[in-house]
């Protein structure tokens, strides 16, 4: 698994992490969890669940070249066939998406009725 | 006191004045100018001095509409005459003179709207509450995907046990505070 460099605006707002599945946004849980330049764990940042979809990451300049790592599931509806899901993690500053993807660990694929675990790293730097 | 001979009193009471106040809101309904507007200050507030001329109108014809009911009881069944407004209306064992079933039969004319406001708010509760029955049951049904006609029952189970899943693997999450951004391969707890 390799981890993303994201380069946000120094001079923007802060910067904040959204994480849903595209087709059922209320399917997806995750821990975010953040580390320090060293990759040392520093705690976790936020929790992403139905009610909350967006965590807010800080200011530019206190997570410049700081780590996350997102860490969550997919939850099943018990879906007979398994239907295909499709996780997006976008990163966003100043109301706009800076940054999507589908994390390569497990963010797309089919679902059934067991729980799907993904997972997706990066690093920031402000620019 | 008889309490068998009460209660022929209350049912003729009862009888008149219900008569009485549909008597009084078909007046009401065919003069509103006159009879049912209220008299209102700047503030929207009943204005009871300017109103009063209006208020003794509408008493004064709920005790001739109850008079007039209490001749009819009075009479008997027999023709309506002018002694028939000061004979005695028989309730149960007792002769109550027509005057005085008007007094009593027409001061129950709040009662009886009172009772009717009541039984207005009971509906508008229920409508409510089926609106809003109606409305979580559609949010159920979104949230899973379905449409509202496969919810239901099942439905609202299946959505408690979602939430219990969802908590559940959030709970796994926390446990697992893995050591590095990208970690290698981990036995789940």
């Amino acid at each position: 698994m390799s981890i993303s460099e994201i380069t946000v605006s120094a001079a923007g707002g802060p910067v904040s992490l959204c994480v849903r599945e595209q087709q059922r946004p209320q399917s997806v849980v995750a821990l975010v969890w953040r580390f320090d330049a060293t990759s040392r764990r520093e705690g976790p940042a936020g929790e992403v669940t139905c009610e909350t979809l967006e965590v807010p990451l800080g200011a530019p300049a206190t997570i410049d070249g700081k780590s996350f790592l997102v860490d969550g599931f997919v939850v099943p509806f018990a879906d007979h066939p398994p239907v295909t899901y499709q996780v997006v993690v976008s990163l966003r500053q100043d109301g706009r998406d800076l940054h999507s993807a589908v994390p390569s660990d497990h963010g797309s694929g089919s679902i059934g009725s067991q729980e799907v675990r993904f997972r997706y790293p990066f690093r920031v730097r402000t620019g | 006191m008889d309490p068998g001979g009460l209660g022929a009193t209350l049912a003729v009471l009862l009888a008149a004045s219900l008569v009485t106040e549909r008597l009084v809101t078909m007046l009401k309904t065919a003069f509103p100018r006159l009879l049912a507007d209220e008299r209102r200050t700047g503030a929207r507030e009943i204005d009871l001095v300017a109103d009063r001329p209006r208020r003794l109108m509408v008493q004064g014809m709920a005790f001739a509409a109850a008079w007039f009911t209490a001749a009819i009881l009075a009479a008997g069944g027999g023709p309506l005459g002018g002694d028939s407004f000061f004979a005695s209306v028989r309730a149960g064992e007792r002769l109550i003179p027509a005057p005085v079933v008007a007094l009593l039969a027409s001061g129950g004319s709040a009662f009886w709207t009172q009772l009717v406001q009541w039984a207005g708010a009971g509906r508008d509760r229920a409508v409510t509450r089926r609106a809003v029955e109606e409305l979580e049951f559609r949010r159920v049904a979104q949230s899973l995907g379905l449409p509202p006609a496969e919810c239901g029952r099942a439905g609202r189970r299946a959505e408690a046990q979602l939430a219990d899943h969802r908590a559940f693997l959030l709970q796994r999450l926390r446990a697992i505070a893995p050591q590095s951004p990208v970690p290698a391969a981990e036995r789940l707890p």
